[in-house]
């Protein structure tokens, strides 16, 4: 009897350890003649996009019955956490789109992908835009495709029905920071209770409050990546951090940062451009699509961003988001690589646009995309092409990725809420970079 | 049998007895060292090294601790408004259930469902109850706001200033106190009655009683709640992460958020197993320092 209770007990120690210590079910080598399986890491959590991307793999499938695609969802920045995740566990996923390129890049944990680009007998160099390649360029290598999402980001958009009713003119809308501050002074409202009911225009909401933005707007950079150094010594971002604070001192940090969290940015059916309570706003291509669901009786117009007075005329665009990255180390780069030249096919890319909303803003597919599909919409598509400059989203070519945006935000909210000058907030905010940045060089 | 001294004194059946004691428990031995000792040790090595989790640590002695303590002036910022949160928040918290539970403790009408209504918020998820707040909070549709407009007051910035942000948050903490409040209530409900029949005899008021009797026997209750709650407060976290991300201006930006934003977002989990280790290190020293003290305030049932 004793020694069965004890022989029970040692299987039982026994099972316990091999559940804890054994491996982790990985991928098995594919034997001869079973199809391979890649899996893709997609950014596009919401279940309004399942249907899109379960009909794009079907597609897929059947025109290539030797790859399975596996597609895991990772909406917001979840995705690097659980890209983070993978690679911890040894396993990282065959595909994952990607806005932080270089983060990852400069950390080696990125297959180049110039062999396959230029190997690709479907997708050319010649069919992207400059600034999109850049934005997934690293080291003079380049680490993804541009693709899923990638469009131009820069429109300024103002509501008409506000305009008419501040008695402002279309034929005067603005063209430069000082010309946007003068329309805010027009159109912003407050309540009987003292509160921000209409904001003429938030400086730091929606694409607006992005670093990338106002590198556009002014013609200069937050970091280098050829002298791998960060810019934010350069006296333009006083400058913004001046015209910025102006706001804030004008209707009070409090009041106004109060507005802003009270109205989400980018196009929930909360936001304050779909509401009716901001009257300008800065904001990407998919805003057309969206203002015309989500408030089909308001009209908008739609027009270059705002640059400093010195740079009067300059028409800037930008073009950027998503780009697809394979992952060191993937068994199967080249079946990865095919599934990517059929996100860029027409047929795809027309599905995206279709049930989605969003684009991939390749030379051909802009001649062949219906501009007039959404009213406003065709001004983002023809900016790609009248554009005297057209910039990358510069979260993907910074080594610091997220760190940069964080710290952005940092500086800006220290000199609106009175804590440092604008002078204080960018000399610390380069100090703090570089020591950030040469820490991730001397670990290499 | 009384065991006397480790393995090598016992006798066979005393040695049998303890291997079968230590199989019995070897599911949860295994887990705890699979999942606790070993990730609580590997952290303690990466906050010697440089690590990005994307490649292997690289050592660095002790240059992390020395960055946090002598030169990150947000950890700082960051310090103080953890000590704020949880040097204002826990009291704020075990005052309001306790009294609460005094009152819940009375033999009023509905009492279970008064009970029921303040322990919901406990249960209630917390994700879910931080998107209610959010919206009570709402500086522009809020409950709370919205109301104040109709009666032409300005909005208060719940979540917009960075000198009512925190207090924002403790109100939340002290409405969430639904296990705190069991806790206390359960150590009323233990108080003998004939303390309170003795003390009205003796001509004490409710007050005295109150002061007298009903507290210093609920002292064990409040050392517990104490500390949970401070070892709670220092990894503030997901309230805080939800509703105001760590701003504004840093004002919510409390140890835990910090510490994950390093980990998971700037991809420096050396940095962040050192902050790690450096919490722990300080709520060991209060929780300590807590047990130290209590002798002189917590008095237990029995004693002379």
């Amino acid at each position: 009897m004793r020694k069965k209770s004890l022989s029970s007990l040692v299987l039982i120690f026994l099972l316990t350890s091999s559940f804890i210590f054994a491996e982790g079910k990985g991928e098995e080598a594919a034997k001869a003649g079973e199809p391979v399986t890649i899996e893709l890491y997609w950014p596009w959590a919401s279940e309004l996009n399942h249907e899109a991307i379960k009909s794009i793999v079907e597609r897929f499938e059947n025109l290539n019955p030797d790859i399975k695609v596996q597609i895991t969802l990772a909406g917001g920045y979840s995705l690097y956490e659980k890209l983070l995740t993978a690679y911890a566990g040894g396993e990282p996923p065959d595909l994952s789109a990607m806005i932080f390129t270089s983060q990852f890049a400069i950390r080696g944990v990125l297959r180049p992908l110039d062999d396959l680009f230029d190997a690709s007998k479907s997708i050319k160099r010649e069919d992207f835009f400059e600034a999109s390649l850049r934005q997934a360029t690293y080291g003079g290598k380049l680490y993804g495709v541009p693709c899923l999402e990638h469009g131009p980001q820069l429109a300024l958009i103002g509501n008409k029905r506000l305009i008419q009713e501040a008695g402002l003119n279309l034929s005067d809308f603005p063209e430069t920071w000082e010309d946007v501050w003068e329309w805010n002074n027009k159109l912003t409202v407050l309540d009987k209770a003292g509160n921000l009911d209409i904001v003429g225009y938030d400086p730091r909401s929606d694409v607006g409050g992005r670093n990338y933005m106002w590198e556009a707007s002014y013609g200069i950079k937050c970091y280098d990546p050829e002298k791998e150094k960060y810019c934010w010594d350069d006296p333009a971002w006083v400058e913004i951090l001046q015209y910025i604070n102006r706001y804030y001192k004008k209707w009070g940090p409090e009041r106004f940062d109060a507005f802003r969290k009270s109205n989400r940015d980018f196009f929930s059916p909360q936001s304050s451009i779909v509401t009716g309570k901001k009257a300008l706003t800065v904001n990407g291509y998919f805003s057309a699509g969206k203002l015309a669901l989500l408030v089909p009786d308001e009209e908008f117009h739609y027009s270059w961003i705002p640059v400093p007075e010195s740079r009067r005329g300059v028409k800037v665009a930008n073009l950027g988001c998503f780009s697809i990255c394979i992952p060191q180390g993937t068994e199967h780069p080249k079946e990865s690589f095919s599934f990517i030249e059929f996100l860029l096919s027409n047929e795809v890319l027309d599905i995206t646009f279709d049930k989605c909303g969003f684009i991939t803003a390749t030379k051909p597919y802009i001649k062949h995309i219906n501009k007039t599909r959404y009213p406003g919409f065709d001004f983002f598509i023809n900016s790609l092409l009248k554009a005297a400059e057209i910039y990358p989203n510069s979260a993907g070519t910074d080594p610091l990725g997220k760190y940069s945006w964080d710290a952005w935000i940092r500086a800006t909210e220290q000199v609106v809420f009175g804590k440092k000058t604008p002078e204080e907030a960018t000399a610390e905010l380069q100090k703090a970079s570089m020591q950030e940045l040469n820490k991730l060089l001397s670990s290499l | 049998m009384k065991h006397k001294g480790f393995p090598l004194r016992w006798t066979g059946s005393e040695r049998r007895q303890f291997l079968k004691g230590i199989l019995f428990i070897s599911p949860w031995l295994m887990g705890f060292l699979a999942f606790t000792i070993y990730p609580a040790i590997s952290s303690l090595y990466y906050s010697f090294t440089r690590y990005d989790v994307l490649r292997p640590p690289r050592f660095i002695g002790l240059a992390n601790y020395a960055d946090i303590l002598f030169r990150d002036k947000l950890f700082r910022v960051v310090l103080y408004n953890t000590f704020y949160f949880v040097f204002l928040g826990v009291p704020a918290g075990i005052i309001t259930a306790f009294l609460l539970a005094n009152l819940l403790n009375k033999n009023i009408k509905f009492r279970p469902f008064f009970r029921t209504i303040f322990f919901i918020p406990a249960i209630i998820p917390v994700v879910a109850s931080a998107m209610v707040w959010m919206w009570i909070y709402s500086p522009q549709y809020g409950l709370i706001n919205a109301a104040l407009a109709r009666l032409g007051i300005q909005a208060i910035p719940w979540l917009s200033s960075p000198s009512l942000a925190k207090l924002s948050l403790i109100i939340i903490h002290c409405w969430a106190m639904g296990n705190t409040l069991i806790i206390f209530l359960a150590a009323l409900q233990n108080i003998p009655s004939i303390l309170y029949d003795a003390a009205k005899i003796d001509g004490a008021n409710d007050w005295r009683q109150f002061w007298n009797i009903t507290i210093p026997i609920c002292t064990p209750a409040f050392l517990f709640t104490l500390l949970t709650g401070l070892i709670y407060s220092f990894q503030y976290f997901v309230f805080a992460w939800i509703l105001t991300e760590g701003g504004p201006n840093d004002s919510t930006e409390f140890y835990a958020v910090y510490l994950y934003r390093n980990a998971f977002v700037y991809f420096k989990m050396g940095y962040a197993s050192t902050l790690a280790w450096i919490l722990f290190l300080i709520i060991v020293v209060i929780t300590l320092t807590l047990f130290r003290t209590s002798g002189r305030w917590v008095h237990y049932g029995g004693e002379n």
